[in-house]
Formats: structure tokens, sequence, C-alpha cells
């Protein structure tokens, strides 16, 4: 639509805003654009390397959680942003990748036969197992909107962070240590530089397939649905269809992040599927700006960098956070991503 | 499977607690014919036409399209057998551009399977289409105007752009001519016309001369229940009807 050569000759007769924004080709559906995305991602490349030059090495086991958890913010950030269905419970399909990797990772060790080491079989299998859950608990939960479908993911994920506990096999709330990483053809995962870059494509890869769904007519009727669903039934789209594809999708990514969260420890423990968890990861979507995808990387890194500094400084830290949270979402309304994108064009 | 022709309702029943909104309802919706459906403020249209494209279960009574009974067939899959209605309260989607909703409206009506194939903006079929519909309805903005800076005619002959995007067969229009220039008005009579060729129309509406230009057939309604229904000399002459109704609108 709207290219600029096509529009017809008609001059607007809704002349009383016609500045130069609506002679932009589609002014108002305008995402980052692609500069903002790839800035923040050589940022993120480069980030270990600044670090360690400035003699902050240590950060390195912090910077490659914040990529992880970006891209867990990144997939919830489909759902929430595009999709407005606030899930307060995707800290769940973190656990199911955690432990889906952790325990064959776990018994590849104790040589049962009925694990590997493989990242190639790993994490697919996370991402399957994590789809799988996505599409039960989200099928049940679309029957509900609003406030109520925050609770219901919340109760969902408070159902699964039990089930994580009770598994005494593997530690059950203490949680288990694991011998090492998953192996990846022949780069060393034991090295944490090498992971950190392998964790940074596989992010590069999941803003890439996020971005072009956005776009789709699936993403399109998403987006729509957000606005007004019962005008969108109302033309013909099957709402929850688009719905539900979105939060599998969503759920399968985010478990992704949960196997390469337990790479990353080498620690398996219900605690990443706690349901304040699931409460960071929705205030990085918002820190970052909600509905831009890339936000939730930037969200993730402000925030642990945040947590890290205040750390460094004060024992108070949790208050100098908080105190940021409330600075950021005042002064930026479109979070960190809408800093840089500069005002928002339609209101 | 061909194009339906005509849409049948009988005995619709419709009711919140003690409020009965519309009761024993036989409605007949033609290709070739616009039937308008008229009645004072709350006699029911509007739920009608709710119950009339899926959007409302009845309490009771079948909706028949041709011979196929669609009354289980929720509002998506009607609107996919051809059945469409528009809103009496415009209302497009806000982050997308004047020709995008119209676009959004098509790929809502044609979409099969999970729709990730493609992207939305890029298909020249269904944009000329778009743009074409624009002009259809007399909507002469850039369809890269944002919704936001449509007046309210606008918004209404958007609304209308929209719903002959789903291209239907049968069409349901509550008010699409309220708050419109006398020029839109004329524009959007003139469509209905035109579309009436090969298009069935159900037409809720105030303006009593756009009525009776237009109508084919009249269905006056009163709480809830059809009062009178037969040809535009025959409504107009009613003695009921011209009590209850007409009377208060002279």
């Amino acid at each position: 639509m709207a290219d600029r050569d096509d529009t017809p000759d008609e001059t607007p007769e809704t002349g009383r805003e016609a500045g130069p924004e609506t002679a932009a080709p589609i002014a108002v559906t305008s995402r980052l654009p692609l500069v903002v995305t790839v800035a923040v991602l050589v940022l993120v490349a480069a980030a270990p390397l600044v670090a360690d030059a400035v003699g902050f090495s240590y950060l390195l086991g912090t910077l490659t959680r914040a990529v992880i958890l970006g891209m867990a913010a990144v997939a919830l950030d489909y759902v929430v942003g595009y999709g407005g269905l606030v899930s307060l419970g995707h800290a769940m399909f973190l656990g199911t990748g955690a432990y889906t990797a952790g325990i064959l990772l776990f018994q590849y060790a104790e040589g049962t036969g009925l694990g590997t080491d493989q990242a190639l079989v790993a994490w697919p299998a996370a991402m399957l197992v994590g789809a799988v859950l996505g599409w039960a608990f989200g099928a049940l939960a679309l029957r509900t909107r609003g406030v109520y479908f925050i609770m219901v993911t919340l109760a969902f994920n408070q159902m699964m962070f039990f089930l994580f506990n009770s598994l005494a096999a593997y530690g059950g709330d203490d949680g288990v240590r694991l011998s090492g990483r998953n192996r990846l053809g022949p780069l060393s995962l034991e090295d944490d530089l090498v992971f950190y870059y392998v964790c940074v494509v596989l992010l590069v890869v999941v803003l890439v397939v996020f971005n072009r769904l956005v776009r789709s007519p699936s993403g399109w009727l998403l987006r729509a649905a957000r606005d007004n669903e019962p005008r969108l039934r109302s033309v013909g789209a099957r709402t929850r269809r688009h719905q539900l594809t979105a939060f599998v999708l969503s759920a399968s990514v985010a478990s992704l992040a949960g196997a390469l969260a337990v790479n990353e420890s080498q620690f398996l423990s219900p605690a990443i599927s706690h349901w304040t968890q699931s409460g960071e990861l929705l205030v990085m979507v918002i820190i970052g700006g909600v509905g831009s995808l890339v936000g939730g990387v930037l969200g993730s890194f402000g925030l642990l960098v945040l947590e890290e500094l205040a750390i460094e400084f004060t024992g108070n830290w949790q208050f100098f956070v908080g105190l940021g949270l409330i600075m950021i979402v005042l002064l930026a309304r479109r979070g960190l991503a809408g800093l840089l994108l500069g005002r928002r064009r339609n209101v | 499977m061909s194009d339906p022709t005509t849409l049948r309702a009988r005995g619709l029943d419709k009711h919140y607690g003690n409020l009965h909104v519309t009761r024993d309802l036989d409605v007949e919706v033609e290709v070739g014919r616009l039937q308008a459906l008229i009645g004072p403020n709350g006699a029911g249209k509007t739920t009608a036409l709710a119950q009339l494209c899926g959007e409302l279960p009845s309490a009771a009574g079948t909706v028949h399209l041709d011979e196929r009974d669609v009354t289980a067939i929720n509002l998506p899959g009607r609107v996919r057998l051809g059945v469409a209605r528009s809103w009496q309260i415009s209302a497009p989607f806000p982050d997308f551009t004047v020709g995008e909703n119209v676009v959004l409206a098509a790929l809502a009506a044609e979409h099969r399977g999970f729709g990730f194939r493609g992207l939305a903006r890029r298909d020249p079929a269904r944009n000329d289409r778009a743009r074409h519909l624009l002009g259809e309805v007399g909507l002469r903005v850039d369809p890269a105007t944002p919704v936001g800076e449509l007046d309210h005619g606008g918004q209404r002959l958007l609304e209308l752009a929209m719903v002959l995007a789903t291209d239907p067969v049968i069409l349901l229009l509550d008010e699409p001519m309220a708050g419109l220039t006398p020029g839109e008005v004329q524009h959007v009579s003139d469509l209905l016309v035109r579309l009436r060729a090969d298009h069935g129309i159900l037409l809720v509406e105030h303006d009593m001369d756009v009525v009776f230009a237009l109508a084919d057939g009249i269905t006056v309604l009163a709480d809830g229940a059809v009062l009178a229904s037969g040809p535009p000399e025959a409504i107009r002459r009613d003695e009921q009807v011209r009590a209850l109704y007409l009377q208060e609108v002279d």
C-alpha cells in the first residue's frame, strides 16, 4: 500500500494536519528503523570486548544473561506489545527449556543413555516442549482476556514452578549442578566468549524471525486484534488462531532462552521459573519499549547492568533500581527504544 | 460452492434478563433487493443485525443462507460465507493507515491457514483493490493517511470500504449514512443502488427520505417485533406504522 508515487491525485480533504508526516509513505505503522536494531546488536556484540578493555571482564557472565533474557523478552514482546496479551507466565517457559536441556545433560553425564549433550538435539527439543506447553496453556488462557489472562498465566506459571520444585531426582528446590555445557559441532561452548557469541547469533535470528512475523498477514491481524478484537472478527478474522500461534512461538523461543540459561549457569534450578522472573521479563519489555521487539534487548541490558552497578555502589540496590525504573517509565513513554526513535508520530 | 443468494432468518429471539430485545423476528435479505429495517430507537434493529451476522447467539430461531442452516456458524465463519455487517460506530484500526485498514479487512476475510507467509503490505492485487474500494465509497484521501486524521464522514466511508473488502454477497449496514454530508449521502445512495445488482442489502437507517428512495421493501420493528413489512407504498399507508413511528419523525 501507499508508496508515494501510487497515491491518487486527489488532495486529502482532511487537510488540517497535513504536514510532512502525512506525505510519508506509511507514517503510522512506522516500525523502529532497521538502523536502531542493527546499532543495538553491534553494541551487544562489542560489549564483552569493551568490558574487557576497561577491566570489567568479570561482567561477561552478566552480559551473557542479558543476551539470553533479552531473547526471552523479545519473544514476550511479540505477545504483549503486538498481541496485547500480557503474560505473567513466561518464566515457566524459561524453566521448561532449562529443565529439558538440563535433564538431557544430567542424564548424559549419568550415562543412562537417555540424555544428550548435543546442542542441536537438546535446544530444538527445548523449543518443541516449550511449544507444546505453550499450545496447551495458551489455548486455555486465551479463553480469557485482560487482567484474567494475566492471572491465568500466572497460575500456570506457579503450577510449573511447583512441578520443577518437586523433581527430587534433580535436586528439588535446591536444584542440581551440571558438569558442563552442551556441545555444538566444533565450537567450544565451555569458552565463555564463544558461548556469548553463539547466544548473540541466536538472538539475531530470533529478531529477524519476529521482525518478519510482525509484517506478515498473521502479524497484522494480531496487532489489529489487540486494538479491537470484535471489530476484526466482524470482517472475518479468526483472531484466536493468530493469538494462539503467537503465544506458541513466543513460548518456544522463551524455552530456547531457558536452555541457553541453564548452559550459562551450568546449574539447573527451579528459581528460573519463579513468577518474579516472569515479572522481570515484563519489566524488561516495558523499559525497553513495548511493541518494538529490540526493546526487549535494551530492557534486559538496561536492567541487568543497572542492577550490577547498583550492587557495586550500595547495599540498598533494589531501591535505586526501582527509582531508575520509575524514571524510565515516566520520562520515556515508549521505553528506551522510544527514546532512540524520537517522539511517536501518531497520537 | 456458488455464491449464496438469500439470507433468511426465522423466529429470532433475544433477551437480556427480563428485557426482550427481539421477538419472533423474520427477516429476509435477497440478492438484487434492498430491504430497509426501520423502527424507533431501542426497537432492536442493531441487535437483529448482530443476530443475523452471528455476532450474538439467538435464544431461538434459525438463520439460513439459501438452504444451508448457518445458525451455529460464528461471526468469522459467516463472513467467509459472504455475510458482512457494518458497524453503527466507526472503529477503524488506529495503528494502520486508511489504505492498510482496507487491506486488513481483506486479509481478515480471505485468510486461510496461519498467515505467516509473505508480507501483508506487498500484495499488489490486494492493494489495488483497496484503492479501488476507497474510490468506490467516495473516500478521496491519500491511502497513506493515518485513520486518526479522517473526519467523522471519512470514517463512515472507510467503514463501508472495509465491509466491501471482505467480498460479501449479503450486506448488513447499520446506519451507514449517519453523520455524512448531503453530498456523501448522495454518493453512498448511488453506491448502494449499484451494489444492489449483485448484493442483497439490509439497511438500517433513520433518514426516511433515503429509506423511501432506495428500499424495495421495508420492515418496521417496534419493541423487538415486526410491526409491519412490505413494499414502501404499503408501509407509507400503514396506519399502525404512521401512528407509532413516522409521525414522530415528521
